[in-house]
């Protein structure tokens, strides 16, 4: 069983079909890139997985569970027994009832899926740590006795925080801008910041929307180590990258996209000299 | 058949509403702001009419229906000058502080101009002259009464919302504030003035308001400071009802709200017949906030 | 100026700043009269009602304007139980914050996804449609437009709290409570949620963060706080109406936390001053209460939006959203 499995997965806005029946697994461990020229549907993908919207029709699969489906109409709102009793506080109907219905995002976030944004989407008027501590919101439970009481556990957890947001933070060299205002850092930190931030969510996916975006030939290449070494940590990762320089020299498997269509996939050699993927895309780019 | 009566009531409610609720839905229309002071500049339209009808009472010595002519054309013309006066000192220079920021701005308008008017009219209920108005009617099968105050009002409403439609579709000025409304800054690019269009929606908006003030209180024949806040949200749920910066819309959502109102004062309690317009709000952005007739506007995040 | 005066004072250790404060609040009614004992307890009063709306809109963001309505229902609850059943006063207050928190949740769970503007209309329309119920005597209890009176003082060890002075001493207790929970709330995990989510709800989304409950918790906790404080408004002034779920209340409690300055406790200080205290103490003022009010709300938001002592992360946000959009400029969207 694959890590992440896209089933038939299609994605309709109005009268355009953005994502066209895509079917493809990511395995547990490996670096999977998703290419494809602009407007071919990628980030919409990630989209879905995430949780954003649903799709139009297919599904998504994580360990086995599936959390991404259409949505329900309102007749099978009303055919489906478990829809009556949703609000019942008992496991066994949440756990029925989770099957059936749309996943919010932080509910996939807590599954174990963690992203980053095409447009950096940092808390820009927050510290650099304050950005990565927010990963670790779902990782803690302090409400609001824990918030005006201030018991030990609660205590315990906010030093917890913190330092794990400090390890993340010197995990991706940002330690020396831990107070720094994340809208004041350089853009290539930015990006970094939030990787920091997916990573403190400790994801078992990452899925990363192209992280090298903007970044210069020395980023370039630190962001590619740093990406094998999250991979080598144990986190499964998936990203859409329009440098093909990244994808080819990190992504172990790739799948290419054109028009909300899957044209391609297999290692960066088969993909590379694959004609339909030359001519829809890599004839422009160097590689 | 009282159902028959209730309709026509409504249905007079409802121009009234619809006349008010244009005006909210131009402003939104250009500004995407919900212009809070909109009510009561309604409402100095009924007080500016009182005093133009005393003065010019008082000036001829005689008690006419001809009077109203002239008033309604000063009162008009004060209420727009008031209404453009209000967009260049408290919403142009918010014009690119956000969302919340005109919405305080213009709810802080809104207390000046009733305080203003409370102040210096007074607050108890004030009396347009007695006789002004042609009284009597027509009695229609059933009992139904129409009054001829009741048509007089009607055919106003309908020919100046009908007069809008047209300037807004069929003159240059009309396409510019359609434009206005779409993009700000393709319009500019397109060489429209984007400042002078906002003003001529705050000219005519505002106008037809204060006109709708002084013909609400022509026909209730009294009023007070409160009639320009209730008024107001009622024509506001109009506007959204019918899908606010549709022009059609805020005519379609007032008819059917006075409708809606009447009917539900007379079958159910008057009482209540508040909580009906305001239930109706609640339900419409929850539900549809892009109203009946409405583009989306009120997108989720 | 401002900011240079306030940049002085932030150097005062606040431990000092705290216990002055404290120290002139105890002494400040001695030497007064019951009337301006009165303006004290009202000033009190209206700075906890600042800090419950502060935590719905100055933390979470969320504008709204029919906060009124739970401070009179809180009231309404003090009234009935105490009228009806007779239970002692100071026990209803913890029933009060149930009933208001609870209201709270019912009244705002199906609005949250609705956009800034949006959102504002509505909890106008649902502070007025309260406001309505409670004149239209609904179920017959609430007494119609007169209200209910005849409430019993609160009873303390024997001790019945009627004059001025105790009652505001009684206010005041619960004002250095709830600044001292408000603060510990700012700097949690959820404190921290709440400021996540007013920066970019979808990252925050993404993060893992259940937006809507965060949301949900603040409107809950800030409905429940002023539900406390219609209590105790009950307790002093013995009878309760639907005035206190006017329009105008909700947009004088708006009118403190915004142009107090958003976000921040001492602006909530500062905004009662001027919005409550001001037109307490001037005769002129209070006739003019509407047109003052008006006339600060457009000279702030052309001004000053942020407030006159705002949290400096929300003055930041908004200096920043200002430079962005004159960048870009509008359009008609």
């Amino acid at each position: 069983m694959a890590l992440l499995e896209l089933q038939g997965l299609t994605k309709q806005f109005g009268g355009l079909v953005a994502v066209d029946h895509v079917d493809f697994d990511v395995n547990e461990g490996e670096i999977l890139g998703l290419i494809g020229p602009n407007g071919a549907g990628k980030t919409t993908i990630f989209n879905m997985i995430t949780g954003i919207y649903p799709p139009t029709e297919g599904k998504i699969y994580f360990r086995g569970e599936r959390i991404a489906h259409p949505p329900l109409t309102w007749r099978q709102r009303f055919s489906t027994p478990v829809w009556w009793v949703s609000w019942l506080p008992l496991p066994s109907v949440k756990r029925r009832w989770d099957e059936v219905r749309t996943l919010r995002p932080h509910e996939i976030t807590e599954r174990g899926i963690a992203r980053t944004f095409q447009t950096i989407r940092l808390f820009k008027n927050l510290t650099a740590l304050e950005n990565v501590m927010a990963g670790l919101h779902h990782r803690t439970h302090a409400g609001v006795w824990g918030a005006v009481a201030r018991p030990p556990s609660q205590k315990q957890e906010e030093t917890f925080i913190v330092a794990e947001a400090e390890k993340y933070l010197a995990f991706m060299g940002l330690t020396d801008y831990r107070d720094e205002l994340a809208k004041n850092l350089p853009y290539g930190h930015q990006r970094r910041l939030e990787i920091a931030r997916a990573l403190a969510a400790e994801p078992s996916l990452l899925v990363l929307d192209e992280p090298a975006a903007g970044l210069n030939e020395q980023e370039t290449l630190e962001l590619m180590a740093t990406i094998r070494q999250i991979r080598d940590s144990g986190i499964t990762i998936l990203l859409i990258e329009h440098d093909m320089k990244v994808v080819m020299g990190i992504c172990e498997r790739i799948v290419v996209l054109d028009y909300g269509k899957k044209i391609a996939e297999g290692t960066p050699e088969e993909v590379q000299n694959n004609p339909r993927v030359i001519e829809a895309y890599l004839g422009e780019e160097e590689v | 058949m009282q159902f028959l009566q209730q309709l026509i009531n409504g249905v007079t409610i409802g121009a009234f509403y619809a006349l008010v609720a244009l005006g909210y839905t131009m402003v939104y229309g250009v500004l995407k702001l919900i212009n809070f002071a909109h009510g009561d500049l309604f409402m100095w339209g009924a007080y500016l009419g009182l005093t133009g009808l005393n003065v010019i009472l008082a000036a001829i010595a005689r008690t006419t229906p001809w009077a109203i002519l002239p008033t309604v054309i000063m009162v008009m013309a004060t209420v727009a000058l008031v209404g453009v006066l209000v967009e260049r000192v408290a919403y142009r220079p918010l014009r690119t502080a956000g969302r919340l920021a005109p919405v305080i701005s213009a709810l802080g308008v809104a207390f000046i101009l009733e305080s203003l008017a409370r102040n210096i009219y007074g607050a108890s209920w004030k009396t347009y002259p007695a006789g002004i108005t042609p009284g009597g009617g027509l009695v229609l099968s059933g009992g139904v009464r129409v009054g001829v105050m009741q048509i007089i009002v009607l055919a106003v409403s309908f020919l100046l919302m009908a007069g809008l439609y047209l300037f807004v579709h069929r003159t240059r000025i009309g396409t510019a504030m359609r434009a206005v409304s779409l993009d700000h800054n393709v319009s500019r690019l397109m060489g429209i003035d984007v400042d002078r269009i906002i003003m001529v929606v705050f000219l005519i908006g505002p106008g037809l308001g204060g006109v709708a003030g002084m013909i609400v209180a022509l026909y209730y024949g009294s009023f007070d400071f409160t009639l320009g806040w209730v008024f107001g949200l009622k024509a506001f749920i109009a506007a959204i009802l019918g899908g606010i910066g549709n022009i059609p819309g805020a005519m379609v959502g007032g008819m059917l709200l006075g409708i809606i109102e009447t009917l539900g004062a007379g079958y159910i309690s008057p009482q209540w017949k508040d909580v009906i317009a305001y239930v109706i709000l609640i339900l419409i952005l929850i539900f549809r906030p892009t109203g009946l007739l409405g583009e989306r506007v009120a997108e989720k995040l | 100026m401002m900011t240079a005066l306030r940049e002085r004072l932030r150097t005062i250790r606040p431990l000092w700043w705290q216990l002055g404060l404290l120290g002139l609040a105890l002494l400040l009614p001695l030497p007064m009269g019951d009337y301006y004992r009165s303006v004290l307890w009202r000033t009190a009063l209206y700075i906890i009602l600042g800090l419950s709306l502060n935590v719905i809109v100055g933390y979470a963001g969320l504008f709204q304007l029919g906060h009124a309505a739970f401070y009179a229902l809180g009231a309404y609850t003090t009234a009935l139980l105490n009228l009806h059943w007779g239970i002692p006063i100071l026990l209803t207050f913890p029933i009060s914050i149930l009933v208001a928190a609870f209201f709270g949740y019912l009244i705002t769970r199906p609005i949250l996804h609705l956009r800034g503007d949006y959102l504002c209309i509505v909890t106008i329309a649902f502070g007025e449609v309260v406001r309505l119920a409670l004149v239209n005597n609904i179920f017959g209890i609430t007494g119609g437009a007169n209200g209910l009176s005849g409430i019993a003082r609160p009873v303390l060890f024997g001790f019945a709290i009627r004059e001025p002075i105790y009652h505001y001493y009684m206010v005041l207790l619960f004002l250095v409570f709830t600044i001292f929970a408000v603060r510990r709330l700012e700097n949690s995990r959820l404190g921290r949620a709440w400021m996540y989510v007013r920066e970019d709800e979808v990252a925050a989304e993404a993060m893992g963060i259940d937006t809507t409950r965060v949301k949900l918790l603040a409107f809950v906790i800030g409905s429940g706080w002023a539900g406390l404080a219609g209590s105790l408004y009950a307790a002093k002034i013995t009878v309760v109406s639907p005035d206190q779920a006017k329009f105008l209340e909700s947009v004088v409690m708006f009118c403190i936390v915004v142009l107090g300055g958003t976000g921040s406790i001492p602006g909530v200080f500062v905004g009662t001053l001027g919005m409550v205290t001001l037109p307490e103490l001037s005769r002129a003022l209070k006739e003019w209460r509407d047109a003052w009010l008006g006339l600060a709300m457009v000279t702030m938001m052309i001004a000053r939006p942020e407030g006159l002592w705002p949290s400096r992360r929300i003055r930041m946000e908004i200096r920043a959203a200002q430079e962005e959009a004159l960048a870009a400029p509008a359009s008609g969207d």
